[in-house]
């Protein structure tokens, strides 16, 4: 992890009457990968990143970059650039000069500065708009030369807040395949804050979480979905299904039936709270060999091209999301088949009114099947 | 209509001015001067007003060039503090303004006499604070509009302290100095009060010599020479800086032209 970006110990707090806004964060991005920083508003993450930029020289803790140890070095030198979720174009000079201003900051000539920035424009898809007033660009033109300008500050490590997150979706998506091309092309270290579970896992090899100033998770992506630290990274990552029940003989049982859990996972027993991917269930009839979990239907909602069933017990919801739900209907009692790498237990938060008793009721299983329900997909 | 009055309320006194100015005589009653000449001229060039308007060009430059900056960054510390801090300290920084100026000059001018400084010294310190406030003010609207993020991103980028200030700070505010200092430089360029008492009268600026002319009688077209030539300047600067304001505010067409890359994939 030397070569990369490693901050130790990172602590921020604003007044000495607020809790801190970041709380001894250790953060490792191996050089040339992609982190995305996730979190809610305000947890932190903004801070996190100025922290490593030396934008934050109140904040304790040691950052690395490549094995150089940047304390006391002013944000010029650390060799990282930025870009924020402004595109922040400065008004009075041209794309180009923007995009050679890194060039010309670190003592290039005006004219090698701008051949040189001529290759990020290009780099970027914009070599048509070198001469442009700034002012001139669209929002996602914009923030194509701040992602040009920065990367032409040869940075070993490119900081990027948000940078997306003012852009409509179509453009959003645009921007993130770009900037998976110029992660392929130059392989830059990044670390990316986003609110968006979506973006990080489009564009990120890692997540880490931070959630009130502290890291909660840092692990592979796919690891993050499935393997969720607690329910706040669960519901931080999109998920809303939370089962209470308990684990016992690698089954995880709750009101709605019982469900066979990772390996990973096999050893936990005693309460515990069932973290379920709500993409991942499919629906099936109630005695369907493979119907884990049997549900009574309370609606059935469109999103996008796909439908979310959501279901009831007496204690707690479930909701599917799913290709198709035909001819099921509010009501109906379905089944639920649940691969074991949709669920994750972890144990049951300490909210003390709303716990559940460590043995469930046995769920009802109904006699009759729903007329359609078996259109499982 | 209304603007039309309003125009003619700004120059009917312009006009009235130019013709005293080119006039040798004009008796009462009379709709335009009964005699056209120099006779305004030669007098005013008699009475010193090239040396004036020197004196008065480099007092201006002199209060402008020091209340400025000034004013600058006691704006952007002002934007800087916290809220309670700001309104005692705004208060005081306003007090200048609010304060009439003889009562600041007699003060002062005793001080000084003490101290036994040059009076030039004590003109230019007590027009720069009487200044101060009006660009204080405007570098404060400034700098609440201004964002220090472009500075932030600079610094990523590796530019250093010095060049982030001249090469991205001042050209982000440039239209709020250049007011702040077109500002500066008419409290000095217009200032009576404070010259004649702090300067003994010995410092013949431009406002001192039309007063003094002025207190006569019969010398209205050399009177008229003075004060059109103490308007000029300032004029000339407002129609530069309005130009220059016009020209940085220009969007070019191309806005309407956005080339925009194939949309890739939609979002799932």
């Amino acid at each position: 992890m030397t070569s990369g970006l490693s901050l130790r110990g990172i602590t921020r707090r604003f007044a000495a009457d607020q809790p801190a806004a970041l709380t001894d964060v250790d953060l490792d991005v191996a050089a040339g990968s992609c982190t995305a920083l996730l979190g809610p508003s305000g947890s932190g993450k903004t801070t996190l990143l100025r922290a490593a930029a030396g934008l934050e020289p109140a904040a304790a803790g040691s950052v690395q970059l490549a094995g150089r140890d940047l304390a006391r070095v002013p944000p010029e030198r650390r060799g990282m650039a930025m870009v924020f979720q402004r595109p922040l174009l400065f008004p009075h000079l041209t794309v180009r000069d923007n995009v050679a201003f890194p060039g010309r900051a670190a003592g290039l000539t005006r004219q090698h500065a701008r051949e040189e920035a001529a290759r990020f424009l290009d780099l970027v898809g914009l070599s048509g708009l070198a001469g442009r007033d700034v002012r001139a660009l669209s929002g996602g033109q914009q923030q194509r030369v701040a992602l040009a300008r920065a990367l032409a500050a040869h940075p070993q490590a490119l900081l990027l807040d948000e940078p997306f997150a003012a852009l409509d979706p179509a453009l959003r998506q645009e921007m993130l395949d770009l900037l998976l091309e110029l992660r392929a092309v130059l392989e830059p270290t990044v670390l990316m804050v986003t609110h968006d579970h979506e973006e990080a896992s489009a564009v990120a090899d890692e997540i880490a979480v931070l959630i009130d100033g502290r890291l909660v998770q840092h692990d592979a992506v796919d690891t993050v979905y499935r393997q969720p630290a607690g329910v706040e990274v669960h519901r931080l990552l999109g998920g809303v299904n939370e089962l209470p029940g308990a684990v016992r003989d690698g089954m995880h049982e709750s009101a709605f039936g019982r469900v066979p859990l990772p390996d990973a996972a096999r050893r936990a027993a005693g309460p515990s709270l069932l973290l379920v991917r709500h993409e991942q269930l499919r629906l099936t009839v109630p005695d369907h060999p493979t119907a884990h979990l049997v549900a009574t239907v309370e609606t059935v909602r469109q999103r996008g091209g796909r439908q979310v069933v959501s279901m009831a017990s007496e204690r707690s919801r479930l909701v599917a999301e799913v290709a198709t739900a035909d001819g099921v209907r509010p009501g109906d009692v379905v089944g639920l088949a649940v691969p074991t790498e949709a669920v994750w237990p972890v144990p049951m938060p300490r909210s003390g009114s709303d716990s559940w008793p460590a043995t469930p009721p046995p769920g009802q299983r109904p006699d009759r099947l729903p007329d359609q329900a078996d259109a499982s997909s | 209509m209304t603007r039309l009055l309003l125009v003619a309320w700004f120059v009917a006194p312009l006009v009235a001015l130019v013709l005293w100015a080119f006039a040798d005589s004009w008796a009462a009653g009379s709709l335009l001067p009964d005699d056209w000449g120099r006779r305004g001229w030669d007098g005013a060039a008699g009475a010193g007003l090239w040396l004036a308007l020197w004196r008065s060009a480099v007092l201006a430059t002199v209060v402008m060039l020091l209340a400025t900056p000034a004013g600058a960054m006691a704006a952007r510390a002002l934007v800087r503090v916290g809220a309670r801090l700001r309104a005692a300290a705004a208060a005081l920084l306003l007090l200048p303004a609010v304060l009439p100026p003889l009562t600041v000059v007699l003060g002062v001018d005793v001080l000084l006499l003490r101290l036994q400084l040059p009076a030039a010294i004590g003109v230019v310190t007590i027009l720069v604070v009487q200044a101060l406030p009006y660009t204080t003010y405007v570098m404060y609207t400034t700098y609440l509009a201004h964002d220090v993020a472009y500075e932030e991103e600079a610094r990523t980028l590796g530019a250093s302290p010095a060049r982030t200030l001249v090469r991205v700070h001042l050209p982000l505010v440039a239209p709020g100095l250049a007011a702040a200092a077109f500002l500066a430089l008419l409290v000095a360029w217009s200032d009576y009060v404070v010259t004649v008492v702090m300067g003994g009268g010995l410092l013949l600026t431009l406002p001192v010599l039309v007063a003094s002319n002025a207190a006569g009688t019969g010398n209205e077209p050399v009177v008229a020479v003075l004060s059109l030539v103490a308007a000029v300047p300032p004029l000339a600067l407002l129609v530069v800086l309005g130009l220059l304001g016009r020209r940085s505010r220009r969007q070019p067409v191309a806005a309407a032209i956005r080339p925009r890359p194939p949309v890739a994939a939609v979002r799932p």
